[in-house]
């Protein structure tokens, strides 16, 4: 069973957009990438999650329970680092994490102190003089510190030097080992890359892609460029499977294709003519990404979009 | 036009504040002189008038109070001083330090402009939005003359806004000043708030004391006092308005000083006020971490124990406030109530109106509850107001969000909070109760006991009805919404309580206003209909607000 199952989730703010009909699927034990430009609709999604916001549609299950008619048994399971963090300027970061662990129960000091050391966070300062940054450290060991079977994180990092990130990487790590899972949310792609094992990728309100990079790779544009000593027709080439854009310069000699999927069909057509040279380029993921992010995210996307995504996000 | 510069923008964040502050004050005048005519119609309303006026002698004094000027200086003069200095004290404690708590004042300095320059512009600002309620304020207050056929002229009414702007303004520098040396601007305004009660308290004494009169000059308000345009028999006294505006001059003028000079984010440290340092704190020796042991500490044990922290410390200082206003009230009665008999010994006239109130139990619960009760019902009122605020304030700043992100049921966040609230209120009626019962026994003024725990112990239905009102609100408004529709129901209850008799409103009109339903327990006793009413009311309106909390989503 999937500990996060979200199905057509709606939410509109009036008139306007907040998400529209996201359906994916988290499996229990892995890490999640939840991705997208600002004002995409992360949050709006996390904090119906969280059961912040009544969906208009749709639902979101947390571990088979409803997110919000049951919120209270799923915040049992979920630890959570909002994306603006507030919390009682007065009291201390140990204070707040005293706090939070009384509220929850069950919490065990020691490893809270674990993990103020690990992050190098002093717990004696009130929490309005900490940096942007041990802000951030606290509300992640509030976040970990009872050890929850669900993690919702939204945008983990922010604020985060670079040791503190290694090592909230390797508190990821560590939760996955131990099979629970992680929800994040992310701009920073090393990151992603580095320890998800699926993405959902959100833009204007709609997931666009879901799916494990592995995945995300394979359905990335190779764009290539071929050399003939002879003019070409150029016709042949767009009508290839896969072929998106053909372009005939340099008097028809030479080729420049935008390809997604497998380049064989290509190859073996250029095969028939006297090749020169050939040089292909294959996105970096980076780039995959902000293709997704800037709206031109090719046919197979789009209909990821309408659908595609609940056979991309299914659980393996 | 507003956004092109830093003044302009102050001018901009504070142009409602500045008109309503103006409007308001100067339609309650207008108000005022319009009942004028129906209460000063015969000699005898007149003499009843002036008797009346007596006893209020330690509120203002009663000078010309048969004319439409002084009638209006005698009956809102006081009130409008204290009311626009709360709103100034409130701007100008946010004014610096509070932009700096939200940081936007980082992103202000950012730009290529000098400290002192930001920051004289925004003075600039406050007090361009000073002079804008005081012209509103005069040319309402004109208005009201021309309509009641007053003897002050238009430059008399001006000078009369220009010194309620310069009162406020008074305030508004002693807070910005304060605010240099604390960390939020909560402690500012409430250090300030507490001066300007204290100031209050210290004009009276003088006023009805002569042998302390020398207290009075300690405040604010008796300079502010000096100055009586709508009276011809005091009028317009400069010196007294350059004091006001010499002291303005010298907190804004410092409190600019240490801006320009201090650590964006921190306080000057004053010893006994435990604020921030004036610039950041060294690291630990050593680079070591100090550990953190959960402490066990009670505020940390659960929502209801956090909330009865957080409102219990404000809670003190408006708890001490009231009971020190109780004791002065109390301790001062028995000398005014002697003051009338004598007065009235003098007048067959003025000794049956006095009749009811010298000598007895009954007379002195009268008598105290005009003077303590009628009052504190207005201002324990204004701390529910600040306790329902925080509430919405919270849910928007997203601390209520951090804890609904663990296993707490909304409805149990909310009641906890709202316990914590009417337990502080116990709490607070616990003091004024104790403290008027000690302060009647030294100063040997009998009273009703059971009548008096009726009277401090209602006020916490009067409260809760408006806390919970406020949080019924916070279910579809935001913050600034919640507190100002507060208030206004705060203000018109207080006021058609007072006028609606006057003028022979419906009785169903007035019965809304939650301080006729309070009523006088230290004369009457305990009211068990009214505070059924009144429990009710404020029953239902949590009620809503549960049920509304419950399903609404979560407001950032």
């Amino acid at each position: 069973m999937a500990i996060v199952d979200v199905q057509g989730l709606t939410k509109r703010y009036g008139t306007r957009r907040g998400v529209e009909d996201v359906t994916f699927e988290v499996a229990e034990g892995e890490v999640f990438g939840f991705l997208g430009p600002n004002g995409a609709g992360k949050t709006t999604t996390i904090r119906q999650i969280m059961g912040f916001l009544k969906p208009n549609a749709g639902r979101a299950l947390v571990a088979g329970l409803d997110c919000w008619r049951e919120s209270v048994a799923v915040k049992r399971l979920v630890g959570y680092l909002p994306g603006e963090m507030a919390l009682d300027p007065g009291l201390t970061g140990g204070q707040v994490l005293e706090y939070f662990g009384n509220l929850r129960g069950g919490v065990d000091a020691r490893y809270v102190d674990e993990l103020a050391e690990r992050f190098g966070l002093d717990p004696s300062r009130k929490f309005r003089q900490y940096s942007h940054g041990n802000k951030q450290k606290v509300g992640l060991a509030q976040a970990f510190m009872h050890r929850p079977r669900l993690l919702v994180l939204d945008e983990p990092t922010t604020g985060l030097d670079p040791l503190n990130q290694q090592e909230f990487a390797r508190l990821v790590r560590e939760t996955q080992a131990e099979g629970r899972t992680v929800f994040l949310s992310s701009h920073i792609l090393s990151e992603v890359e580095d320890l998800c094992d699926r993405v959902a990728i959100i833009r204007e309100g709609r997931l666009v892609h879901a799916g494990t990079l592995a995945a995300l790779k394979e359905i990335q544009r190779h764009v290539v460029e071929i050399g003939f000593a002879e003019p070409v027709p150029a016709n042949g080439f767009a009508a290839l499977p896969g072929v998106e854009h053909a372009e005939l310069v340099d008097g028809g000699r030479r080729l420049r294709l935008v390809v997604q999927g497998d380049l064989d069909p290509v190859v073996k057509l250029a095969g028939e003519h006297r090749v020169t040279r050939l040089v292909s380029h294959e996105p970096t993921l980076e780039e995959s990404f902000l293709r997704f992010y800037s709206g031109d995210g090719g046919p197979s996307t789009g209909g990821a979009a309408e659908g595609a995504p609940q056979e991309a996000a299914r659980v393996p | 036009m507003f956004l092109r510069s830093i003044y302009l923008k102050t001018l901009r964040d504070h142009r409602v504040g500045a008109l309503a502050w103006g409007f308001g004050p100067g339609v309650l005048l207008l108000a005022t002189l319009t009942q004028f005519e129906q209460l000063v119609g015969s000699a005898e309303a007149r003499a009843a008038l002036v008797a009346m006026a007596q006893q209020f002698s330690w509120y203002e004094e009663p000078i010309g109070i048969t004319r439409p000027g002084g009638f209006a200086t005698f009956r809102l003069g006081p009130m409008l001083g204290i009311l626009p200095s709360v709103w100034a004290l409130l701007a100008a404690s946010g004014t610096l330090r509070g932009e700096e708590a939200r940081g936007a004042l980082d992103l202000l300095l950012a730009t290529p402009r000098s400290r002192a320059r930001v920051v004289w512009e925004k003075l600039a600002g406050l007090a361009t939005a000073l002079v804008v309620m005081a012209l509103v304020l005069g040319t309402l207050v004109w208005l009201a003359g021309v309509t009641a056929k007053a003897e002050y002229g238009a430059l008399d009414a001006y000078v009369f806004g220009l010194n309620v702007a310069l009162t406020a303004g008074t305030f508004g520098a002693i807070a910005l000043l304060v605010s240099q040396f604390t960390s939020e601007r909560g402690t500012a305004a409430g250090m300030t708030g507490g001066f300007l009660a204290l100031s209050f308290l210290l004009h009276s004494t003088g006023r009805v004391s002569p042998n302390v009169k020398w207290v009075s000059y300690l405040s604010p308000l008796y300079y502010a006092g000096l100055t009586k345009p709508l009276v011809p028999e005091v009028g317009i006294n400069p010196g007294a308005m350059l004091v006001l505006a010499a002291i303005v001059v010298v907190c804004a003028g410092g409190a600019a000083w240490l801006f320009t000079r201090r650590d964006l984010g921190f306080g000057y440290r004053l010893p006994l006020l435990g604020v921030l340092p004036a610039s950041g704190r060294p690291a630990a020796a050593d680079g070591a971490l100090a550990r953190y042991a959960f402490s066990g500490e009670w505020p940390l044990r659960s929502v209801y124990l956090r909330s009865l922290r957080t409102s219990g410390q404000a809670a003190l200082w408006w708890a001490g406030g009231m009971a020190g206003f109780a004791v002065w009230m109390t301790a001062i009665g028995k000398q005014l109530q002697e003051n009338l008999v004598a007065i009235a010994a003098s007048s067959p006239l003025l000794a049956a109106v006095f009749s009811r109130i010298a000598g007895g139990a009954q007379a002195n619960a009268l008598f105290l509850g005009m003077l303590v009760f009628t009052f504190t019902p207005l201002v324990i009122s204004a701390f529910a107001v600040t306790q329902a605020a925080r509430w919405a304030a919270d849910e928007e700043e997203g601390r209520t969000e951090m804890v609904l992100a663990s296993p707490v049921p909304r409805w149990r966040a909310l009641l906890a909070r709202f316990a914590a609230i009417a337990t502080v209120l116990l709490g607070i009626s616990l003091a004024i109760y104790l403290s008027v019962a000690v302060a009647a026994a030294a100063s040997g003024l009998a009273l009703e006991q059971t009548h008096l725990l009726a009277a401090a112990f209602g006020l916490v239905p009067v409260a809760l009805v408006v806390a919970c009102l406020g949080a019924a609100l916070a279910g579809w408004l935001r913050s600034g919404s919640v507190t100002g529709g507060l208030i206004l129901y705060v203000v018109a209850s207080f006021f058609v309580m007072f006028v609606g008799p006057i003028f022979n409103w419906p009785k169903a009109l007035i019965r809304l206003s939650i301080y006729d339903v309070y009523g006088s327990p230290l004369a009457g006793g305990w009211d068990w209909a009214a505070m059924s009413a009144l429990t009710t009311v404020a029953g239902v309106c949590l009620a809503l607000a549960t049920y509304r909390f419950r399903v609404k989503d979560l407001a950032r």
